[in-house]
């Protein structure tokens, strides 16, 4: 484990430091984000809220839907949406960015006549969520029956005023990278004065001849796999920059890596898999026994199960992967002797009272750096 | 009265009779979740078929609709897959594909073209997936995604457009689909099954004509394959749709026949309002008995005259009729012992108080009484049927039959011989359950026979409860059957005086609900005594527990609990589709349980002298506890939390025993303050007034009243339901807890001996708060909301004549909302 977490930081390092030497541009105002994955309820209590007016931080970049294809709809579908409006509390006066996620098989089952009405659905369903997040953003004493009397003239969608971005983040391939690109497009079309930003992955980057660049002005880049080798690492950032201006996204909340015969399939959201987590409580041996612990790292998987959308086979293992915030400032270190000015940084922080406090002063480091 | 009023009347009564209890119900409760409370000690599945039981008598099973819990329909249909596809498939791959698999999980997998990897071990797939039974995986795709519209989609998905009905999409897509292959497959097996696909489907749509089309055609001659009841019932609702209401019901009673699964769904939605035509539609006896037996099931009243049409149409009708008439024992056992048993603990028609219940052991309420003489009535009656139909079918289940009737009598009572002859004539003792069902009977038949007390019927009993443990795996666990019983024998013991025995057994049957504040583990063992022993009980319970050679009797009441009698049960869900049969979960019971332990009866026993004042006994019980005791047990050192002498302090926040408040040392010097109280001369007024202080801190109302009682609610001054059930309480004892009876007492004697100035100061202000708390008590008791809040006229006193001194000025210091107080009296 020891050597796990040295080998992080080391790799973590070495890539950013990389990245600074390819990327060392001037853009926007530089900022943290904090993020809403789809596994976190939005619900900011007061105590949050004190917290996060403590620590300055003022962006929020909400999950809105995520979509999946369905065989058994025939059709792509949000198969987690955000709903409990009566909840959206406490988020007066912070700025918004709605995000939604794609899985790459929406793109790779949708036939291409229906890409269009994908996009317009997708369109409507922005609409309706963003609407209700963005007017609970809204300073308080805005009305928000006004908003909601707005509703019913759909050509009036108030929200969007107030919001610059949408982020659409799926994993294309080669294969689905038409569909996708053209439903960016189509998008695009509904959202005249809001700028759509595409994620990227390392292979994206890296691989950018054949999965091509989105149709957008800028791009993030998603750096969501703490297991690629140095070579790997290298070879990404030694050819051209990136033809987008690019932010860039870091996994600061805790993930568990998903192996299969010792392959790395993927980073799982923790709150999804917790559940399962003798650690968490809610663990009743001969109830939920599909996990068996393994030791103080991970668990592996007895039973065929499905944990957010994921299939998990038998025999599978997953290992807790904690951020290591002393190897994050270190980059951040180097950022700021390097005088480079960044891009704009998204991070992604795991919701909890409790790690937002231990971030809190962390947080206030990279601030500085990148202003 | 208009209709519109009527409905309104209607709405009203029914949501006062849902809410009102809630109201009337307060205290602390634990419990078990879907446990059966009522008394069910007839095994309903004495003779019954394994899928009748959810038509048992049964909370547990009424709460749910409980389908096929032994799967039989699904098996069979899984057979008929195995038979069709080779031998060399398993039932249980076939299950977990059909019944235990998300279906949008199955077709999803597919589509990603990972079925055959993700269920490599399923014999059933790896079947289907074989290249030349591409039509049966076709059919298994189309049907999924039937299914997955059926019970998991939703109309539209993205909930954005309400005109988009997928379900209705999907569903019309597998008609059409359906109706192209009937018309070109070859393989009959396939083609019944899209047949079946086309009946459910088409009435799903709205298709009745359709449905009844392809059910005749398909499904009318069939007798072996379990798609013929499964069809049938959807048959019988497109018929219900058309108006036929009476051949639908003829329809519904041949499914409820014929299949396991849809049994519980044929009996509600049989419409009873039609019996003599949908009884036209039977083509033989056997026919209408099954109609009888849907009309009668589900009615928890008298069902006499039903079973007794059955028994005359059709004898022979071995499977329905030992659950019907299992039903109705349950049913009377209920109605006759369950109030005198458990109390009414659940389904209570209105909230009792103990003092009250308890008054069934010895006097009946008048409803009760006139419920009871009806019941008794309605017993005879049953019994004298079955009587009859024994002696005139030699070969009708006899054993059955007569253990039914001999429990019929012992419900009634007095009736021992009556018991004993039918309970000899049971033929097949090898027969766990009928075994069982013997052992039960004779237990409950002992209190007849012979003196409980006596050392015969004590023998006996430790015989019969072993025996009765050792088969009890024959009656279903929900049940509860062994501590039920002990139950019973408590309250029995209780009748006849004696608390030790009672107590114990009721310890003994802890997880019963008996509708008595049972609280924490350290309460547990002990409140049972705490209700009903007194100073010599709790003496003797000591020695029976300090005994050396204990006999058999007394070690059965005084071993350790066993599983019987400290597991719970409780339902869980069995994901994805049905409810898991009532698993164990562990009570939490001290160890010691049933006993409490000895320093627990000598403080309970000083608390019981405490409240009747008899304060030497509360000492001596009290030097036998370790000093430390009340700062490590239970709640003590939060409740009584404050010198007890000093004046009453309502705001003392919770915290550290203090020191000196120790029970030992309060009593010793009340004892001491006793003495100096008693004797006229300058100290008495004084004494006076600290032992006042001391009754005032005991008392609800002040900061020690754990010295009194073990628990205490913010609602207690309105429904008193543990206190003023403890019966070894009297009234005085009462008055003095919740009225200050005994601290009003003492002051008022206090300030007749002539105190100081200061002193009488503070016993004026200490009467007047009294007199103010106790006003409070009255009207809270009495549900009394006064307009003009009382004012003591010991303020009055206070304000004339004590104004002026030293104490009055500390008293307006501590408490500054005193001196508008006084004021506000003045303006009356």
């Amino acid at each position: 484990m020891r050597i796990g977490v040295l080998k992080f930081q080391l790799l973590l390092f070495l890539f950013l430091s990389m990245w600074l030497k390819n990327h060392a541009q001037t853009t926007d105002t530089a900022k943290v984000v904090l993020f809403f994955p789809d596994n976190l309820n939005l619900y900011v209590s007061e105590k949050n809220r004190a917290q996060l007016d403590q620590i300055q931080l003022k962006d929020l970049l909400i999950t809105n839907f995520k979509l999946d294809w369905s065989a058994a709809y025939g059709s792509a579908y949000p198969y987690f949406s955000r709903k409990n409006e009566y909840y959206y509390i406490n988020l007066s006066g912070l700025n918004y960015t709605p995000r939604i996620a794609i899985t790459n098989r929406v793109f790779q089952y949708t036939p291409a006549s229906e890409i269009p009405e994908l996009a317009r659905r997708t369109s409507e369903k922005i609409n309706i969520i963003s609407e209700k997040i963005w007017s609970a953003t809204q300073p308080k004493d805005f009305n928000y029956y006004s908003v909601e009397e707005k509703k019913k003239s759909p050509s009036d969608p108030s929200w969007r005023t107030g919001i610059k971005e949408i982020q659409i983040d799926c994993d294309w391939d080669q294969h689905t990278r038409t569909a996708y690109f053209q439903f960016v497009e189509l998008l695009q079309k509904y959202f005249p004065g809001i700028s759509i930003n595409c994620t990227i992955r390392p292979k994206h980057y890296v691989e950018r001849r054949k999965l091509g660049i989105p149709p957008v002005k800028r791009a993030t880049f998603l750096y969501e796999n703490p297991n690629r080798t140095v070579p790997e690492l290298r070879r990404m950032f030694k050819g051209k920059p990136y033809p987008l201006p690019l932010d860039v996204l870091l996994p600061l909340w805790n993930w568990v890596q998903w192996f299969r015969n010792e392959q790395f399939l993927g980073p799982l959201p923790w709150n999804a898999t917790s559940s399962f987590d003798p650690e968490y409580g809610n663990f009743e041996p001969g109830v939920n026994n599909q996990f068996s612990s393994i030791d103080s790292t991970g668990f592996r998987i007895l039973r065929d199960t499905v944990v957010d959308g994921h299939f998990l086979l038998k025999n599978d293992r997953l290992v807790k992967y904690p951020t290591d915030t002393m190897a994050m400032k270190s980059f951040f270190t180097t950022l700021n002797q390097k005088n480079a000015v960044a891009n704009r940084q998204v991070i992604l922080i795991d919701w909890d009272v409790k790690k937002l406090k231990a971030y809190a002063s962390f947080i206030q480091n990279i601030r500085q750096m990148l202003h | 009265m208009h209709p519109l009023y009527k409905t309104f009347a209607k709405c009203c009564i029914s949501l006062l009779a849902v809410v009102y209890p809630y109201f009337l119900v307060n205290g602390c409760y634990e419990g078990t979740e879907y446990d059966e409370s009522r008394i069910a000690w007839f095994n309903p599945a004495l003779e019954a078929a394994t899928d009748l039981e959810p038509f048992f008598y049964n909370r547990y099973y009424s709460s749910y609709d409980f389908t096929d819990l032994k799967e039989l329909d699904y098996r069979q249909n899984c057979q008929e897959w195995i038979q069709y596809l080779g031998t060399d498939v398993k039932l249980e791959d076939v299950m977990t594909i059909l019944y235990r698999t998300p279906k949008d999980r199955l077709i999803d997998t597919y589509a990603d073209g990972k079925l055959g990897d993700y269920y490599a071990d399923n014999s059933f797939i790896r079947a289907v997936l074989r290249p030349e039974r591409s039509e049966v995986l076709s059919y298994l795709l189309l049907v999924f995604r039937a299914e997955f519209a059926h019970f998991s989609a939703k109309n539209d998905p993205w909930e954005i457009d309400e005109d988009i009905d997928y379900r209705k999409m999907i569903l019309q897509k597998v008609v059409d689909t359906a109706e192209k292959k009937i018309n070109s497959l070859q393989d009959s097996f396939l083609l019944q099954r899209y047949a079946y696909q086309l009946v459910v489907q088409n009435r799903y749509l709205d298709n009745y004509e359709d449905c009844q089309k392809y059910y005749r055609q398909f499904f009318a001659a069939e007798k072996k394959s379990i798609l013929a009841p499964w069809s049938m019932i959807h048959y019988a609702y497109s018929l219900e749709q058309e108006g036929d209401t009476a051949q639908s019901s003829y329809y519904l009673s041949r499914v409820f026949d014929q299949s396991s699964s849809k049994k519980i769904r044929c009996s509600r939605i049989f419409d009873r309002k039609h019996l003599n035509a949908t009884l036209d539609f039977a083509k033989n006896n056997h026919e209408k008995a099954v109609i009888w037996a849907l009309q009668i099931l589900n009615n928890n009243g008298p069902a006499q005259e039903g079973i007794n049409t059955m028994l005359q149409l059709d004898p022979q009708c071995n499977v329905l009729l030992p659950m019907l008439i299992g039903r109705e024992v349950n049913k009377i056992e209920d109605w006759i012992l369950t109030p005198q048993v458990t109390f009414f603990s659940y389904n209570s028609p209105i909230f009792q108080n103990l003092n009250e219940v308890n008054s069934l052991l010895t006097a009946d309420f008048a409803f009760f009484k006139k419920n009871q003489t009806k019941d008794r009535q309605y017993l005879r009656s049953f019994r004298t049927m079955l009587e009859q139909y024994i002696k005139g079918n030699s070969d009708a289940q006899q054993d059955f039959l007569h253990l039914a009737i001999a429990h019929l009598y012992l419900v009634e009572g007095e009736q021992a011989a009556m018991v004993e002859k039918n309970l000899a004539a049971v033929a097949n003792r090898s027969n766990p359950k009928i075994q069982l069902q013997v052992q039960v009977e004779r237990l409950l038949n002992l209190p007849n026979l012979m003196d409980l007390q006596s050392e015969a019927a004590k023998t006996s009993m430790v015989n019969l409860f072993s025996q009765i443990a050792a088969l009890s795996s024959n009656i279903p666990e929900s049940l509860r059957l062994y501590p039920k019983l002990l139950l019973y024998f408590s309250r029995l013991f209780q009748r006849k005086g004696d608390t030790v025995i009672a107590g114990l057994l009721y310890n003994r049957s802890i997880v019963v609900p008996s509708n008595t504040y049972q609280g924490s583990q350290y309460y547990l063992p002990l409140g049972y005594f705490d209700r009903y022993a007194s100073l010599t009980d709790i003496d003797q319970l000591m020695a029976l527990i300090n005994k050396k050679d204990k006999n058999r009797f007394e070690m059965f009441l005084t071993e350790p609990l066993n599983n019987l009698e400290k597991t719970a049960f409780r339902v869980s869900f069995k994901y994805p589709f049905n409810l898991s049969p009532p698993a164990p979960i562990a009570t939490y019971f001290p160890k010691d349980m049933p006993l409490p332990s000895i320093n627990q009866l000598w403080d309970l026993k000083g608390v019981i002298a405490f409240r009747q004042n008899n304060l030497q006994v509360t000492k001596d019980a009290y030097a036998h506890i370790p000093e430390d005791y009340w700062n490590t047990n239970y709640a003590f050192k939060y409740y009584l939390r404050q010198d007890p002498f000093s004046e009453a302090n309502l705001l003392a926040t919770e915290g550290e025993i203090g020191e000196g408040v120790n029970k030992t040392k309060v009593l010793e010097r009340m004892l001491a303050i006793q003495k100096e109280a008693e004797n006229p001369g300058s100290q008495q007024a004084p004494a006076l007034y600290l032992l006042g202080n001391v009754y005032f801190n005991t008392s609800y109302w002040g900061a020690n009243w754990m010295m009194t009682y073990y628990g205490k609610s913010s609602s207690d001054l309105a429904y008193p339901s543990y206190q003023q059930n403890t019966l070894a309480n009297n009234t005085e004892s009462l008055e003095a807890y919740y009225e200050m009876s005994r601290a009003i007492a003492c002051y008022k004697k206090a300030l007749a001996a002539k105190p100081d100035n200061d002193l009488a100061t503070r016993i004026t202000y200490m009467l007047a708060r009294c007199d103010e708390m106790r006003q409070m008590a009255k009207n809270e008791r009495n549900r009394i909301r006064e307009t003009v809040p009382y004012f003591s006229p010991y303020y009055q006193l206070l304000k004339d004549k004590y104004s002026k001194t030293l104490a009055f000025e500390e008293i307006i210091a501590t408490c500054p909302l005193l001196e508008e107080h006084l004021e506000q009296g003045d303006k009356r």
